[in-house]
């Protein structure tokens, strides 16, 4: 986890100069970055079995398919509810608990849903749960210290956390997990519309917190 | 593209989720439009700089969460175990190699089913006797109820018989071997001086020559007497061997007719029974055979001859039976 820091300046690298490069950027999710050893398993090159043709050989009675998806998936999954909960261990656990929704459902799995946005929907079931059980954010500061030592970083995880939920969601859905307008709709069971909307009211608040930094008027150039 | 449309697919362009033909109008509006360039410029901005931390799960979640996986598994409920066993066979199932194998299997069973012999639908098949009359070997003679009052002949005949006789179970009735022919026997023929015109024509009969032996006793029976339902009979078969059953058939009738109630009678309805199942005529045949269980020295043979018609005969009838119909077998 040491080297987070850095992968955080590659990817506002990697957005800037996909900026520059062509009007349309197209960042790389969470879920496709380099992080830790072993890394280079959550790529996913071209050639590449499809998450449903996984899901398909899992339910086969493959279970090296199954830990193809995990590593495909944890990392999002994982931030995703880390972000949402803030607390490393309830992030820890919801995420297995949501790996495993899937092998509890895996009979009734349906291949019309992308299995992205199966899995987050079970995220974000789980994570409702939470809320209502625990309606104030736990452990407030059980994130890891490290990450709020730089001031644009933590700045921007403060806006992030006082999104209103129904943003929060969008945003991370988008952000974090990578998932196109049509699936966050899915997942929020919302119309699209209204999703962007949401989209666009949070990207408006964290404007608002980013405008007062010298990154954000050297990215407005 | 007016600002209305760029506001809602401002979004879109941002996150790369429109199709080129928008894009294009997109960037066209932003040309013309500085509202539009400015809003997407910010927009723009606060994506590039908004990227959270990624941290990395804990080093033992994916063996924690696959041990977990394993427990569930082992955990989860029968239906859904079932459904999970259902996919599986149904991944072999859709395996062409499989799919190919079932429809070779079901062409050939379906194949057989057609190629298979239909079992027949007639319940007799008519034959059709051509050429020499067979044989004889199981002429009946009705014999006496007391050895004194046997014909003559038959005594002669069993005599003379004797080794060539098969004894039959009957009661009554006695089966003795038919004359060979005289061609096959190459036996000179009996001197017929001395004779009565019976036994002069019952050894024409024995030599095979079955039309002067018809004659011979269709003479005695026209001239009646003590012998002449005898000489009928003997008439009748000397015909059927001469010209088959199908000439013979009516002559065995009307010796029945004319004999009614006597062994003669009953033999020659026995023997046009005969010639009835040789011809075909089943119902017929089975008519005679059922007429001749009434008859006690007929019924044993008449009930096999109804069993190999493959019918079951009626059981068998009870002494008073007998006696009530044997006057209608008279009529």
């Amino acid at each position: 986890m040491g080297n987070l820091g850095s992968v955080y300046t590659q990817r506002v690298r990697a957005r800037t100069a996909a900026a520059q490069g062509s009007l349309v950027a197209s960042a790389p999710a969470i879920g496709q970055l380099e992080i830790g050893p072993g890394a280079e398993q959550h790529t996913m090159s071209v050639g590449d079995v499809s998450d449903e043709t996984l899901m398909l050989r899992y339910q086969r009675g493959d279970r090296s398919a199954f830990g193809q998806l995990v590593r495909r998936h944890q990392v999002a999954v994982y931030n995703f509810l880390l972000r949402q909960l803030g607390s490393v261990l309830a992030a820890d656990e919801l995420a297995q608990e949501v790996f495993l929704g899937v092998v509890r459902e895996g009979g009734r799995f349906n291949y019309e849903t992308p299995f992205a946005t199966r899995l987050f929907s079970i995220a974000c079931r789980l994570v409702q749960r939470e809320r209502n059980r625990h309606p104030s954010p736990s452990e407030p500061g059980a994130l890891p210290a490290a990450s709020l030592d730089r001031t644009l970083e933590a700045s921007i995880v403060r806006a992030v956390d006082a999104l209103p939920e129904a943003e929060k969601d969008v945003f991370l859905l988008r952000e974090v997990a990578d998932l196109p307008f049509a699936q966050i709709a899915h997942v929020t069971q919302q119309s699209e519309t209204a999703v962007k909307i949401q989209m666009q009211h949070a990207l408006q608040r964290l404007r608002l917190t980013l405008q007062n930094f010298d990154e954000y008027r050297r990215a407005l150039r | 593209m007016n600002s209305d449309k760029f506001d809602r697919v401002v979004l879109d362009l941002l996150y790369g989720e429109l199709d080129e033909l928008t894009t294009a109008a997109a960037r066209r509006h932003m040309d013309q439009s500085a509202r539009a360039r400015e809003i997407f410029a910010h927009f723009k901005a606060t994506r590039q700089l908004s990227v959270l931390p990624a941290h990395a799960p804990p080093p033992n979640f994916e063996a924690s969460l696959l041990e977990r996986e394993r427990r569930a598994l082992a955990e989860l409920p029968l239906h859904l175990r079932a459904g999970r066993l259902v996919s599986k066979l149904a991944g072999y199932a859709m395996r062409p190699q499989l799919v190919m194998g079932a429809l070779l299997l079901l062409m050939i069973g379906s194949s057989l089913m057609f190629v298979r012999a239909r079992p027949g639908q007639h319940s007799a098949v008519q034959v059709t006797e051509r050429g020499a009359p067979e044989v004889d070997l199981d002429v009946v003679v009705p014999v006496a109820e007391r050895k004194d009052e046997a014909p003559d002949l038959v005594k002669g005949v069993l005599r003379a018989l004797s080794d060539a006789t098969e004894p039959t179970s009957q009661p009554g009735a006695v089966a003795v071997a038919a004359p060979p022919s005289a061609a096959s026997s190459g036996m000179p023929a009996p001197a017929a001086e001395g004779l009565d015109p019976f036994d002069q024509a019952l050894a024409l009969y024995r030599d095979g020559h079955y039309l002067d032996a018809q004659r011979g006793f269709e003479r005695i029976s026209r001239a009646g007497g003590r012998r002449a339902a005898e000489a009928a009979l003997y008439a009748a078969q000397s015909l059927r061997s001469a010209s088959g059953c199908a000439t013979a058939v009516s002559r065995f009738e009307r010796v029945r007719l004319e004999f009614p109630g006597s062994n003669w009678a009953y033999e020659a309805a026995w023997r046009a029974a005969k010639c009835q199942q040789q011809l075909g005529d089943v119902e017929g045949a089975r008519q005679s055979y059922e007429a001749l269980l009434q008859v006690p020295s007929h019924a044993t043979r008449a009930r096999a001859a109804l069993a190999s018609l493959g019918e079951n005969p009626p059981p068998r009838p009870t002494r008073e039976a007998t006696a009530a119909a044997a006057p209608k077998s008279r009529n």
